[in-house]
């Protein structure tokens, strides 16, 4: 199938809308005690955001395909955030990083294992959104078709 | 943006708008817990120990007087809670590797006196102590006479005493008692050491 203009803007806008979540709930996962608020580490928490955010991908697009890529895209967006929001202090402040390798290690091996979850929760996420708008799709044709 | 996705945008504008607010709300949240966290690195960096004054006098009833002073310098947004103070007075007597330690005084605060360093300020501990003891007057005497012996000449006032300073806080109500992310609790914790004999005091 191809892809028109229409599609990857907004599988964009809805890739960026999406990766705020995604970089908030990995920095958490990486300092719960300074993060406002805080799911504390809890995983169930973190799959149901994960599939809040995936959604409006199967909500707004008609295409699966597109949809799953989208939750690809603003996973991959939102962790890149979530990069930048842990080095916040050496950026901000100019406070020289001792061991940068040993600290953006210690950030991956923390986190990595949260891409399967958020991608598996935006899938989940997709598949609902797509029931949702036929339902209410199902719903304003019958409607329609009572009216008459 | 074409005139399909616009329509599509009106038709489904209450899905669209809570969507945004969503976004908006973990950004929000993201560069907020970004800035405490940034904060925070900053204070570990800034928390520091400022001027020191210290004395020792013989009192008439020969009871030996030992002040000490130590500013806490906190220029962070966040007060430090003390957890611990802890003040050594020493004098070390031989060279490294036979190197012993007298102790003449010492002095603790814990947590349970609530003592606070309050945010962007300047806190000074005093500790004094009475060394009234006879066996470590006696020992200083000794000391002394040693020294003497060997052409140092020292008076009880006049002994090279160490001062030790340990003071162990945290930062502001962040939870501390991880038991496996111990990162976190290094993270607001503030451990400041000081000692007259390194600073030449």
């Amino acid at each position: 199938m191809k892809v028109n203009r229409d599609d990857i803007i907004k599988m964009i806008v809805i890739a960026l809308l999406g990766s705020t979540p995604i970089a908030f709930m990995t920095f958490d996962f990486m300092f719960p005690n300074m993060s406002t608020p805080s799911l504390e580490k809890n995983m169930m928490a973190v799959l149901a955001i994960s599939t809040l955010v995936g959604l409006p991908c199967g909500y707004l697009s008609s295409r699966t395909d597109m949809a799953m890529m989208t939750v690809i895209l603003y996973t991959a967006i939102g962790y890149a955030f979530a990069v930048v929001l842990y080095s916040a202090p050496y950026l901000t402040h100019h406070i020289a990083l001792i061991l940068p390798g040993f600290y953006y290690a210690m950030f991956f091996r923390f986190t990595i294992l949260l891409l399967f979850l958020y991608i598996l929760g935006g899938f989940v996420g997709t598949v609902l959104g797509q029931w949702i708008r036929d339902s209410i799709g199902r719903e304003e044709t019958s409607l329609t078709w009572k009216d008459k | 943006m074409t005139e399909a996705m616009a329509a599509r945008i009106k038709k489904h504008w209450v899905f669209v708008t809570l969507y945004v607010l969503l976004s908006l709300f973990f950004l929000v949240a993201a560069t907020e817990s970004a800035l405490t966290y940034s904060s925070v690195v900053n204070a570990q960096e800034q928390v520091a120990l400022g001027r020191t004054t210290h004395s020792e006098d013989v009192l008439p009833n020969g009871t030996l007087l030992i002040s000490f002073s130590m500013e806490v310098v906190n220029p962070s947004r966040f007060d430090i809670n003390v957890d611990s103070v802890s003040w050594y007075v020493k004098v070390y007597n031989g060279t490294e590797p036979h190197r012993y330690g007298m102790q003449i005084a010492v002095d603790y605060i814990g947590s349970t006196e609530g003592r606070e360093i309050a945010s962007t300020s300047t806190d000074t501990l005093y500790f004094t102590a009475h060394v009234t003891d006879s066996n470590i007057l006696s020992s200083l005497n000794e000391f002394i006479n040693y020294s003497a012996s060997k052409g140092i000449v020292y008076t009880l006032a006049t002994v090279p005493f160490v001062h030790e300073f340990d003071m162990i806080g945290h930062l502001a109500e962040f939870e501390r008692n991880y038991l496996r992310e111990r990162y976190l609790n290094d993270l607001v914790k503030i451990d400041l050491m000081h000692s007259s004999e390194g600073a030449g005091a």
